[in-house]
């Protein structure tokens, strides 16, 4: 069931307050932050190096195993905390052309510019509208009654896991909008040279972890270890990037729209409708970086340009505008907001949904 | 050949899928970070010495690393400066004799404050010494090449001595055929004691000509300070004006305009308080045909896409920087922050970003 938007006079006051925090946080951004990405991207770099290092030496099980958790640490670091921001244009005001929107690419299947366009532009548009935010659901998974039932959908929570597994490439792959040709919106044919380019990346991606990197082994005989390694890493990374991403917008309670409503938002039905449509949930410093402070999937969504470093001291000010305007705002613990995501998943599997929904 | 070639482009994909971006970019933040001497894709440079010329004026002396490529007089740098965690990146010319960088190793640029200037205003206040900062390659054509007896007449206005200076300082060849005219407001010309000091060594003709006293450069003052100027190779450093001017007299004097060669030295300075010029021109790829005319209200993006040229676009309202392209000149304003940018170059998004003035873009 969609939710109707309040009114735009309703939302003024509301909105002019949300404006005056960000201008104030953004008024606040300099050294610290330029700082902060540095180190990050050091310590993303140092883990690398260190990660693949010893994987060449990998036949000894404990290095084995320091190596894939260190790899795994840096592809998520590169992912969540660095790529995914960066690629926000978050650090655009540093001027430095190595941590900047326009250039940087990441350790994923998917092609830097690809994400942009499904991330940055359509599910920053269009959140949690039904039919336009490909996010919600990916396309795959019933996400609510809304949808009619098929049967492929008794596999929503196989169709979950694979995706979970292989998130990076379902990642890479929404932009084709395989259920846009199946309904006629678009076609194969205009969705082509997107697919080339993300062969290209995929291919370059796959090279790396599962080619050269073996190849390199192959001098300190660990071929094996570094094959296992990297993919146990790869593997790793997407299972934790998906959950997260989930957590984000699949929870009970999170709201969604219609286009008809959402055409002509002011500002602070934007607003309402980004707060509405995200779910943050609680942890610690190091869960917070390790998400790319995805946690805060509300502060990012209310204000994706500005650095994720500063999402949790902005969420203390947001939180007590929502408050006072009584709007709703979603945050619970990871593991709840998780297992309320497998709930939903497994709810809609079937015609009738076996839980209640609130 | 063909092998080289094939091989070339396979270690290119091999890079490029280790590490998404060349090896050197990938390692700098490593590097340069545990060896703050060495970068693998900057040069540097330590800055010696910090040095007020005058109240307004500032010279540095820095020395660059090994991998710099030394410079010809007449030649400038671009500096890069951190400022609260922003890059500015800003042109200068060197000051300094060729031969201190070729004894010493060092270079001098004579830095003058702009009237509220992002990275002057800062650099006054700072003391940077022992730092470290980021320096290109020397750039430039404004060197003195002399190949023939014509004489050589200098016009300098203002910070516009600095690259004369070194030419001065530098120059080999017959130093009497050279006359200097330096234009500058009352007690404000640089270097004054070592610019009397150089031609009266090496026979120099100067004039220091008070603006406020005698106005800008006419056809009367040039002869009366350079009689053979109509012969002569006339090199001009300063502002735009000044460089008008001379152009104009070359042309109602019948100099050959390749005799004539220049060096615009224009402040970019900004200022919110006096009328700013908010109407003017957007230049694409530097093509003249390119020029879209500015009123000062519309979008880049809007301007460009009712020209009929490509230009990607997303959600229109500076959230998805789908829409960046490269400034390489001048300021524009931010409508959603509502502020204006640096004047150097860095990456605007074109849906929020109206042009100021004259700006240059890079599709």
């Amino acid at each position: 069931m969609t939710t109707k938007l309040p009114t735009k006079e309703d939302l003024i006051g509301f909105a002019k307050e949300l404006e005056i925090l960000k201008q104030k946080t953004l008024a606040k951004i300099g050294k610290k932050d330029a700082d902060y990405i540095r180190k990050t991207i050091r310590v993303q770099r140092l883990c690398e190096v260190a990660g693949r290092s010893f994987l060449m030496v990998g036949y000894v099980p404990i290095l084995w195993i320091a190596g894939t958790v260190l790899l795994s640490i840096s592809k998520i670091l590169d992912n969540m905390e660095i790529g995914h921001n960066v690629m926000h244009g978050q650090y655009d005001w540093m001027n430095d052309e190595n941590i900047h929107s326009s250039s940087f690419e990441w350790d994923n299947t998917c092609h830097s510019k690809a994400w942009q366009r499904t991330h940055n532009h359509e599910h920053h548009t269009y959140t949690n509208i039904i039919g336009k935010d490909k996010d919600y659901g990916y396309g795959l998974l019933r996400m609510d009654s809304d949808t009619p039932w098929k049967r492929s959908d008794l596999f929503n929570l196989v169709k979950f896991g694979l995706l979970s597994i292989f998130f990076q490439y379902g990642v890479g792959l929404q932009e084709l909008d395989t259920e846009g040709i199946k309904t006629g919106t678009t076609t194969w044919k205009e969705k082509k040279p997107l697919f080339k380019a993300f062969l290209k990346k995929a291919r370059r991606q796959v090279f790396k972890d599962y080619a050269i990197y073996p190849a390199l082994g192959a001098f300190t005989g660990a071929v094996i270890p570094v094959l296992t390694g990297n993919m146990i890493a790869n593997l790793v990374r997407n299972l934790w990037a998906s959950a997260v991403i989930f957590c984000g917008h699949f929870p009970g309670g999170v709201h969604t729209f219609e286009m008809e409503d959402c055409k002509n938002e002011s500002k602070g039905q934007w607003y309402y409708r980004q707060i509405l449509g995200s779910c943050n949930f609680k942890g610690s410093k190091l869960l917070q970086i390790m998400s790319g402070h995805l946690s805060f999937q509300i502060e990012h969504h209310l204000f994706p340009d500005i650095p994720s470093y500063r999402y949790e001291e902005v969420a203390k000010e947001v939180k007590n505008i929502c408050k006072k305007y009584n709007i709703p705002y979603n945050n619970r613990s990871f593991a709840r907001q998780y297992l309320s995501t497998i709930k939903r998943m497994f709810n809609y599997s079937f015609p009738k949904p076996v839980f209640a929904v609130s | 050949m063909i092998v080289k070639e094939y091989t070339s482009k396979v270690f290119k994909e091999i890079k490029l899928s280790m590490f998404n971006t060349s090896a050197n970019k990938y390692f700098e933040p490593l590097v340069n970070y545990f060896l703050p001497k060495q970068s693998l894709t900057r040069k540097l440079a330590k800055v010696i010495r910090q040095k007020n010329e005058l109240d307004d004026v500032i010279t540095l002396t820095l020395q660059p690393s090994k991998k710099w490529k030394g410079f010809i007089a007449g030649q400038f740098i671009e500096l890069t400066f951190e400022i609260n965690g922003v890059r500015y990146k800003r042109f200068f010319s060197i000051s300094s004799r060729e031969l201190l960088y070729k004894q010493k190793g060092q270079i001098e640029v004579t830095i003058k404050k702009q009237f509220k200037g992002k990275v002057t205003e800062w650099l006054f206040n700072q003391n940077i010494v022992n730092s470290r900062i980021t320096i290109s390659d020397a750039m430039g054509v404004f060197v003195l090449e002399q190949t023939s007896n014509k004489p050589i007449l200098l016009i300098a206005g203002g910070s516009g001595i600095t690259p004369i200076k070194s030419m001065l300082e530098s120059y080999t060849g017959d130093s009497k055929l050279i006359t200097l005219v330096y234009y500058g407001k009352t007690n404000q010309h640089l270097f004054q004691n070592k610019l009397t000091e150089i031609c009266n060594q090496k026979g120099i003709t100067l004039h220091f000509i008070d603006t406020n006293i005698e106005g800008r450069i006419t056809a009367q003052q040039a002869d009366k300070y350079c009689p053979d100027f109509t012969n002569s190779n006339i090199y001009i450093c300063g502002p735009i004006g000044m460089i008008e001017k001379v152009k104009d007299l070359g042309l109602h004097y019948n100099i050959t305009p390749e005799s004539i060669k220049e060096e615009l030295f224009h402040p970019i300075r900004f200022d919110m308080n006096n009328n700013i010029k908010k109407e003017g021109f957007v230049s694409i790829n530097n093509q003249s045909k390119l020029k879209i005319l500015s009123d000062g209200t519309t979008s880049i993006l809007d301007l460009i896409e009712s020209n009929n040229l490509n230009i990607n676009s997303g959600c229109r309202m500076g959230i998805c920087h789908q829409c960046i392209c490269e400034k390489t000149s001048g300021v524009v304003l931010n409508k959603k922050n509502n502020t204006l940018s640096d004047t150097s170059k860095e990456m605007i998004q074109t849906c929020i970003s109206i042009p100021v003035g004259d700006v240059y873009l890079n599709l």
